[in-house]
């Protein structure tokens, strides 16, 4: 992004036109284009993104007649807010096409400017696929690694809400409030996952392993639902927080790349949760299967932590090789 | 009669207001500029239920891009590169907000977005004269309200029709799993890729990107009559989800075979059970009717219950040393959980 940006504005520098705004701005939008796939179909998703916004802010920009203008801004704005919303990945591409015929049509230029303008757009065009097939050797290499830990870090802020709602009183009344949250957290991650599913085989035992780390965490989150007095995590609170706390942790050390996985402080705060469960909830509750529940859980969390194929891609020296 | 699809009625309500923004702007704007046009595309592209709130949104953000673009101006408008440069500054910072929301581009991150891309609107017409700002503020004004009454005169959303259209792909692919689950039970060696497919599809719908579940629901400013019902709905039908995910974790663990025989049948019973609810209710919401009723609401849950509690040890200490009882349990208890929330979801629904 910003060696698209330094050369689109060398390019502004140098041609120094009128419409040169419109080359540094195509290569800032256009550099937010991604299909998320191989090379190949992303720089053909952006050329033909340039191409046809040059074309249509061409026949925007030469000064139609009112009434042909409104005929054609209609027909365009019609199939680019339906394509938009008909397959919502080419959200950005549809709507990059129609938020320039709206300018252009609105900025009416001489043939010259006008062709100056659509000039510009395909330059823009031109500089994002130079430093998409230039950088993409590298992005390659590095995105698989870098989308595990973007998943890791998804996982934890989503570990993070879910004791959110056990630790907070205001939890039962401002129900949708936390549950807006869990749901956009559970979005982040399962958009990470699509995009996991993308980078073959190199990932696909550690994607396993991460998918069973949600699996188990749904799995201790429906407990704040579950118990229906909420009051009975106030009575293994501190508990509850310290636990929190150590798989934040645990969490932070896969995420750094840490050589060797430590959950010894995790699996020793679980133990007093199981003795505080034995000695207090397990009396109070109204429910202490749900809580015997959620010891499973966690144990199955820290075995699943453990797993080879999870410490092996996080660590430092075990670059997944694509 | 010709019947419309929502993608068809959104891009027409959108075409027909830009067209007519265009029209007017044309014979009645108050500036000799195209900003009229530009703000009404940008405020129509709100989601469902929220026109009002998210329209304001919009017309505050370009407001607000005016002055600043006009504070931007005084010190660089003898210096055009580095006015681009600043620009550009702006709109990296909101990308990298954008990206850090999420790693894809959807309609929600257009919002972050839309700040710096209005800055470079602004620069496009750029202000000589407090005069002319005047002008330009009312063509907003009129760009952005003919914007909101378009979406409410044109194609009007009915709520009620599109929650239901929108929230009926995600249990259908809730359904789908829990047939692909029987048959885990039922036919142990088949194909394990079968429910992992499952599983993908519901995920697959429930990303905001895919336009298939009604995210719109949750958004700021939302029909504040409607809201509080739709996002009950969609909360429990959330909790669903999350309860058969969970479930693939507990399916892909080795039981010992001999402790699961006697209770395959019972779960069998309850996943079917669970499942004609399901269905029940997608039926209702496709058709809004209700085809049939089941009539064992609660026997097999207590029937699963009690056969649990014939094989696991009845104290919960020993548990402990007996991870498989567990698994079993935490099976049976999400059974009932499911259960739980599909009678709330069926009481939910208007006779």
């Amino acid at each position: 992004m910003l060696l698209v940006t330094v050369t689109a504005l060398a390019a502004y520098f140098f041609l120094n036109t009128s419409q040169s705004a419109w080359l540094v701005w195509t290569a800032l939008l256009l550099a937010h284009i991604s299909s998320g796939e191989n090379l190949f179909k992303q720089l053909q998703l952006i050329f033909f993104t340039g191409l046809i916004a040059a074309l249509t802010v061409f026949i925007a920009g030469c000064g139609l007649f009112i009434i042909l203008l409104a005929v054609c801004l209609f027909v365009f704005t019609l199939f680019c807010m339906w394509v938009s919303e008909q397959y919502p990945q080419y959200f950005l591409p549809a709507f990059i096409i129609n938020f320039f015929l709206v300018l252009a049509s609105s900025l009416p230029l001489h043939l010259g400017a006008n062709s100056e303008r659509s000039i510009s757009i395909l330059l823009g065009t031109g500089i994002v696929i130079l430093w998409q097939v230039v950088c993409w050797p590298y992005s390659k290499q590095s995105l698989a690694k870098r989308l595990i830990k973007r998943t890791l870090l998804r996982l934890q802020r989503l570990n993070q809400d879910i004791f959110s709602c056990y630790l907070q009183e205001e939890f039962p009344t401002q129900l949708y409030v936390y549950e807006r949250r869990l749901h956009q957290q559970k979005n982040q991650v399962m958009r990470c996952f699509a995009l996991l599913q993308t980078q073959g085989k190199c990932v696909t035992d550690c994607t396993k392993s991460l998918a069973a780390l949600y699996d188990i965490m749904l799995g201790y989150a429906s407990i704040r639902w579950q118990e229906t007095d909420h009051s009975t995590f106030a009575l293994c609170a501190e508990e509850l927080k310290a636990l929190a706390k150590e798989m934040d942790a645990v969490f932070q050390q896969l995420i750094k790349g840490k050589d060797k996985l430590n959950t010894a402080m995790l699996t020793m705060k679980l133990t007093e949760f199981e003795q505080h469960f034995q000695t207090v909830l397990n009396v109070t509750a109204r429910e202490p299967l749900l809580f015997l529940l959620f010891i499973f859980y966690i144990k199955s969390f820290i075995t699943t932590l453990n797993t080879e194929a999870l410490t092996r891609s996080f660590s430092t020296s075990g670059e997944p090789s694509c | 009669m010709l019947t419309l699809t929502y993608s068809q009625k959104y891009a027409l309500r959108i075409a027909i207001t830009v067209t007519v923004v265009l029209i007017i702007n044309y014979y009645f704007a108050f500036t000799e500029q195209g900003i009229m046009v530009a703000t009404g595309f940008l405020v129509s592209q709100t989601t469902k239920g929220t026109s009002f709130r998210q329209g304001g949104f919009f017309l505050l953000t370009i407001v607000a891009a005016l002055f600043v673009f006009s504070l931007l101006a005084v010190f660089f408008i003898e210096r055009p590169l580095q006015l681009q440069a600043a620009l550009a500054f702006i709109f990296i910072i909101s990308s990298l907000l954008a990206w850090k929301s999420s790693p894809t581009f959807n309609k929600a991150q257009l919002r972050l977005l839309i700040f710096s891309i209005l800055l470079w609107i602004v620069c496009l017409f750029p202000v000589h004269h407090y005069s002319v700002m005047q002008n330009q503020l009312i063509d907003l004004a009129l760009g952005a309200g003919i914007a909101i009454l378009g979406k409410h005169l044109i194609f009007p959303v009915k709520l009620g029709d599109e929650f239901r259209h929108d929230v009926t792909p995600v249990l259908r692919a809730v359904a789908d799993y829990s047939t692909a689950l029987i048959n885990v039970f039922l036919t142990p060696h088949q194909d394990p890729n079968a429910l992992t497919q499952k599983r993908e599809n519901i995920e697959k719908i429930l990303l905001s990107s895919s336009n298939n579940f009604p995210e719109w629901v949750y958004e700021v400013g939302f029909n504040p009559g409607l809201r509080s019902g739709f996002r009950f709905f969609l909360i429990h039908v959330e909790r669903l989800t999350e309860l058969y995910l969970s479930l693939d974790y507990l399916t892909a663990y080795h039981l010992d075979t001999v402790s699961l025989y006697d209770l395959i049948p019972l779960l069998v019973t309850t996943l079917k059970e669970n499942q004609a609810l399901l269905q029940e209710i997608i039926e209702y919401l496709e058709k809004k009717k209700i085809t049939t009723t089941s009539a064992h609401l609660v026997e097999d849950i207590l029937a699963l219950e009690t056969a649990l509690k014939q094989i696991t040890p009845t104290s919960l200490d020993l548990f402990d040393l007996s991870p498989d009882y567990l698994v079993l349990t935490a099976f049976a208890h999400t059974q009932k959980a499911i259960r739980e929330i599909l009678l709330q979801l069926g009481k939910a629904l208007p006779v």
